[in-house]
């Protein structure tokens, strides 16, 4: 198995069980996913997008197949295994209210960089990251201060201020106006190149998908669509 | 680490003020009832303390081995001016104080009233808590004081000449006439209502009991001291046909009320208790219904649940130390603001309708200094900190479950 594969799905599926009715949100999806990936989601609402997206973030665990992430089979770890996993290797952007409202934006990625129990050099390093994406003029201002595209921006920066291999975001842009997602795109798709950080990202707005060089396309818990453009700059300028 | 979890739940207190204000009013209002009920209860045991170990019983009491179950005038104590210069020879004893009680008649005019004569030391007893501490002139001899309820019955005056007619210790018929000096009213209810108080000389002449007397008062010159100043005098050869009490002995139902006073304190925490646990688990299951989401983003990113768990009883805590340390300022605020002049609680029950209370012959003042312990606020203070915890534990178990997904979905 080549280490540069960082997902790796054989014939996931997830069925949500309510009482009596069963919904299968996945239905046997083989995929893999390598470092340096940038790549979209896409599909009709209800089509598995959010669930696959938990299952490969390790918040869930499939009802069957297997999927490897980062080297872990995620269906063998304990909760707490993969509560560590999703902090020390795995960023996350959601689709809104992803920041800690009484903590300041710096305080907000410092506060993740703690967890992961960095030391002193946790105020240098949250400085740093909001410096490089352009946000220190937000550093010392409260969510509530701060725009839907601000905070996302700042939710990116949390993301990979420790440097993780793999960056998972379920709609970012969903609240965003169609110029905050141009410029969250952008940003996220600078730390690709630049650092090399994996991107994998859902949304169903095509504008956005212009900025993926992947696309992958589900269609009722099923990959309809896998496909990777040769020059990810051609479409979005 | 757990400065920034303290330092983030700090700021969640400011989150919903209204709501956070309304928890801290609540534990600061049983604080400050708690410290409020326990300066005026301590006030009122120092009155019951007073008025026990004051005027009336003293700290610890000799007495003829039968007199307490008789009351008869012949069971009395020989040679007392010997005993009184032993139990002075004791280190902890101030004042001593050797009494006789006798019941007579008393007849301003035709008609003869029941009386008690009560005779005492006289120097012993003008000092501070003596029966006589509050005269103008000392009690001269050919003289008796009169309290205030008898001589209102009888409707004598100072100045007037009053017969009292008894019979002495040897069977013999007592007879004299007094100069009523002055209406005295004191802490002991007995001489109240029917007192003619005169020195021990006169009564001992009166009622032929030569170098007699039927109790000796003894007053400590520190509190605390009763136990061990009856066992040395007990011990000692002289005492051996005198019994030696301590006042806990000899009002045991006084003790008790003081016991009970102390329930009333213990009463006034547990309504602290309850109102802190109604406080801070409404405060804490609201703000924590609120960010279910926040919460489930938190897990979601990999935070341990017990660290959610600990910035919701580290909320509690804040709320809770907040809180106390608000009432305790109002309720050392209320003592210190009554503790001078002090509150005069027989005014609370209507205009006159009250006095004193009086109970077994003892008066005791309801004039109140409040007077607060440093123990006082640290039971409140622990009570709320143990209650924060407690009502923390809800919200902290329904925290520390939430999947992420599920909570972020909230
Ligand atoms: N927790 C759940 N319980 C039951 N059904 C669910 C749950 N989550 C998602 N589903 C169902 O699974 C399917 C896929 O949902 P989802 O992954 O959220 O799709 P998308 O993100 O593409 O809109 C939908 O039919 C949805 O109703
Ligand atoms: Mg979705």
């Amino acid at each position: 198995m080549s280490s540069s594969i960082l997902v790796e799905a054989k014939g996931v599926t997830k069925v949500y069980t309510t009482g009596k009715v069963e919904a299968h949100a996945l239905r046997g999806v083989d995929i893999e996913f390598r470092v340096g990936d940038f790549a979209a989601i896409v599909g009709p609402s209800g089509s598995g997008k959010t669930t696959f997206l938990n299952l490969v973030g390790a918040l869930d665990v499939a009802t069957d197949g297997e999927l490897r992430v980062l080297g872990n089979d995620i269906s063998r770890m304990t909760k707490r295994q993969r509560a560590d996993l999703r902090l020390n290797s795995i960023g996350f952007v959601f689709q809104a209210y992803n920041l800690v409202p009484v903590l300041t934006a710096q305080e907000n990625v410092e506060f993740v960089l703690e967890l992961q129990g960095a030391g002193e050099q946790r105020s240098n390093r949250a400085k740093e990251v909001l410096a490089q994406l352009g946000l220190d003029a937000y550093s010392s201002r409260r969510p509530n201060e701060l725009s839907g595209g601000q905070q996302q921006r700042v939710a990116v920066a949390r993301a990979v201020a420790a440097n993780p291999k793999l960056v998972l975001a379920d709609e970012p842009t969903a609240n965003l106006d169609g110029e905050n997602s141009d410029i969250l795109l952008k940003m996220m798709r600078d730390l690709n190149e630049a650092q090399g950080i994996t991107f994998i990202f859902s949304t169903h707005d095509p504008r956005v998908v212009t900025y993926a060089r992947r696309v992958v396309t589900l269609v009722d818990g099923r990959i309809d669509n896998d496909v990777t453009k040769n020059s990810a700059t051609s479409s979005a300028e | 680490m757990p400065m920034r979890t303290a330092q983030i739940a700090w700021r969640n207190l400011g989150r919903n003020k209204k709501r956070t204000a309304l928890a801290l009013l609540a534990i600061a209002v049983a604080q400050f009832a708690l410290l409020a009920t326990d300066g005026l209860m301590r006030g009122y045991s120092d009155n019951i303390r007073l008025a026990i170990t004051g005027p009336m019983v003293g700290h610890v009491q000799a007495h003829h081995p039968n007199w307490r179950r008789e009351w008869a005038l012949d069971l009395a104590i020989d040679e007392v001016d010997r005993i009184v210069s032993t139990i002075h020879e004791d280190p902890d004893v101030g004042d001593v104080s050797a009494r006789i009680y006798a019941p007579v008649l008393v007849a301003p005019e035709e008609d003869a009233f029941v009386a008690t004569v009560v005779g005492l030391s006289v120097d012993s007893e003008s000092n501070p808590y003596g029966v006589l501490s509050g005269l103008k002139h000392p009690l001269e001899r050919g003289k008796v004081l009169m309290g205030y309820r008898l001589a209102k019955k009888i409707g004598a005056k100072p100045g007037q000449e009053v017969a009292v007619i008894g019979q002495a210790a040897d069977g013999s018929l007592a007879n004299d006439l007094y100069i009523v000096q002055d209406i005295i009213k004191c802490p002991a209810d007995i001489i109240n209502q029917s007192g003619i108080v005169m020195s021990l000389q006169d009564a001992q002449r009166l009622l032929v009991m030569p170098n007699q007397a039927n109790e000796i008062v003894i007053r400590a010159k520190t509190s605390g001291k009763s136990r061990d100043i009856t066992r040395r005098l007990s011990q000692r050869p002289r005492f051996a046909a005198i019994e030696v009490l301590p006042w806990q002995e000899i009002v045991p139902e006084l003790v008790l009320i003081l016991k009970m006073s102390d329930y009333v304190g213990y009463f006034a925490l547990v309504i602290v208790f309850v109102a802190a646990i109604a406080g801070i688990a409404n405060t804490l299951m609201m703000s924590t219904f609120e960010r279910v989401h926040e919460f489930g983003m938190l897990l979601a990113l990999g935070t341990q649940p017990r660290r959610i768990v600990r910035m919701i009883v580290c909320e509690a805590i804040f709320i809770g130390i907040l809180g106390v340390v608000i009432g305790t300022a109002l309720g050392y605020g209320f003592v210190a603001g009554t503790a001078e002049r002090g509150i005069d609680m027989a005014s609370w029950g209507g205009e006159g309708q009250v006095e004193d209370m009086a109970y077994q012959g003892l008066n005791l003042p309801l004039h109140i200094y409040p007077r607060l312990e440093p123990v006082d606020s640290l039971l409140g203070l622990i009570a709320v900190i143990i209650t924060s915890m407690a009502a923390s534990v809800w919200p902290a178990w329904i925290a520390g479950r939430l999947e992420p997904v599920e909570a972020m979905r909230a």
